[in-house]
């Protein structure tokens, strides 16, 4: 009897990960060692093996998310969702919108999660913008405007954070809202506006220096700010859904 | 190093299984941000920290079901991607090695594609992605072998390319 019939496939995968005993390794390798075609099958295994881990070794999110093919859909469902609720808003940044176009499943755990978070403040809202759009953009401006003059200093606060394509709305010298976000934060104290540490740390990557408007605060990336936001009860909104006001 | 800072920077490590699983790299990197999104806020759940990645992929799997049911394209997904000549990884532009792989990837049905991507992306033991995937290590072992002869299939079948550069080099000699 061949020791290709004693070795089923399985057993050799199991040995060209590393999962047999020390055994089982020497069983297999006595095998390789008698039986050319024992051999060549490990060989195979392990071919297959490399070429998975040359096929993605060097895979990397993608840089920029502003085209967004199959955003439209999505929206509009988040969108209708988002203007009947603005903590159900909240909830659906924790399931992954940040920006991102697939995230709109509310995922169980996210939720139970956040149900656990300290109270809602009412009067507490993250705006967030991901895309390059200033119609976008000067609809969220006003919006802050107004949300504002209606729940005054100091228990208000909004905030405006723009991660990968929206970082370039507070690109100075390339937002054309560089004087209406400086007259904002003139009239609003409790306003402020957030440029993604890592939207920037990519550019930069690229070789492109971002030039963030200066009264922009760019320490934090904004996944880590926004969760913490939702985590201290702020409502979450993202601008190419932002409901009434 | 807190157990946060470690979820946010899992993203590339993560983002490379989602993508051999899901072959469209915009939804890959969805499906990440939300498994690092439910991770950090439930971060309390996860008792032994040695089994991180065990549980963020076991997060991005339910993530990954759950787009594939409500999306209801689980296997049109896989004709689309299979069929089309510049799909989600038509922009690939890396060695047309790396874009045959993740093509032939990308063909393969989505069981096979999760456990051979545990498995030689991230060397998970088969106990691993037994608990993973939530299915016995013997399907995992019948799959990863299914995976791989396939992979090879696909890989060692000429491309049009390929053969038409053979029909030259034979009219050359």
């Amino acid at each position: 009897m061949q020791d290709t019939d004693l070795i089923d496939e399985n057993i050799l995968g199991a040995f060209v990960d590393g999962q047999l005993d020390s055994a089982g390794c020497e069983a297999v390798m006595a095998a390789t060692a008698r039986d050319p075609e024992v051999q060549e099958r490990v060989e195979r295994l392990r071919r297959a093996k490399d070429l998975m881990r040359l096929g993605f070794a060097s895979a990397q999110p993608p840089i920029g998310r502003a085209a967004l093919r199959r955003a439209a859909p999505v929206t509009r469902r988040l969108s209708r969702a988002l203007a009947a609720s603005v903590a159900v808003a909240a909830l659906g940044l924790a399931a992954g919108t940040l920006g991102y176009h697939y995230g709109r499943h509310l995922d169980r755990t996210s939720l139970e999660g956040l149900a656990s978070a300290q109270q809602q403040h009412n009067d507490r809202i993250v705006l967030h913008i991901s895309e390059a759009n200033p119609l976008q953009f000067a609809t969220a401006l006003s919006y802050a405007d107004k949300f504002l003059q209606r729940h005054p200093a100091p228990e208000s606060r909004v905030e405006v954070i723009a991660n990968a394509g929206g970082l370039d709305m507070l690109r100075s010298g390339l937002s054309p809202y560089e004087e209406q976000i400086n007259t904002l934060l003139e009239a609003h104290p409790n306003v402020r506006f957030l440029a993604c540490a890592n939207a920037i740390a990519n550019l930069r990557k690229r070789g492109i220096e971002p030039h963030v408007i200066a009264s922009v605060d760019t320490e934090k990336k904004a996944i880590d700010h926004i969760v913490e936001r939702l985590q201290e009860g702020w409502s979450y909104v993202r601008v190419d859904a932002l409901p009434e006001i | 190093m807190p157990l946060k800072r470690r979820i946010a920077e899992s993203r590339d490590r993560l983002y490379r299984v989602a993508l051999a699983w899901c072959g469209d790299e915009m939804l890959a990197d969805d499906l990440v941000q939300e498994t690092m999104t439910s991770g950090i806020v439930n971060r309390r759940q996860l008792r032994d920290e040695k089994r991180l990645f065990a549980w963020l992929y076991s997060i991005l799997n339910n993530n990954w079901r759950r787009h594939l049911r409500s999306r209801k394209v689980h296997e049109e997904l896989d004709e689309q991607l299979a069929s089309e000549a510049a799909g989600p990884l038509g922009n690939c532009r890396e060695l047309e090695i790396v874009c045959r792989v993740r093509k032939a990837v990308a063909s393969l049905p989505v069981e096979q594609r999760q456990v051979i991507a545990l498995v030689d992306l991230e060397e998970f033991s088969y106990c691993d992605v037994a608990q993973v995937l939530n299915i016995p290590i013997g399907t995992v072992m019948s799959r990863l072998h299914r995976a791989r002869k396939n992979l090879l299939a696909r890989l060692e079948t000429p491309t049009p390319e390929t053969a038409l550069a053979k029909r030259h080099i034979r009219v050359v000699k």
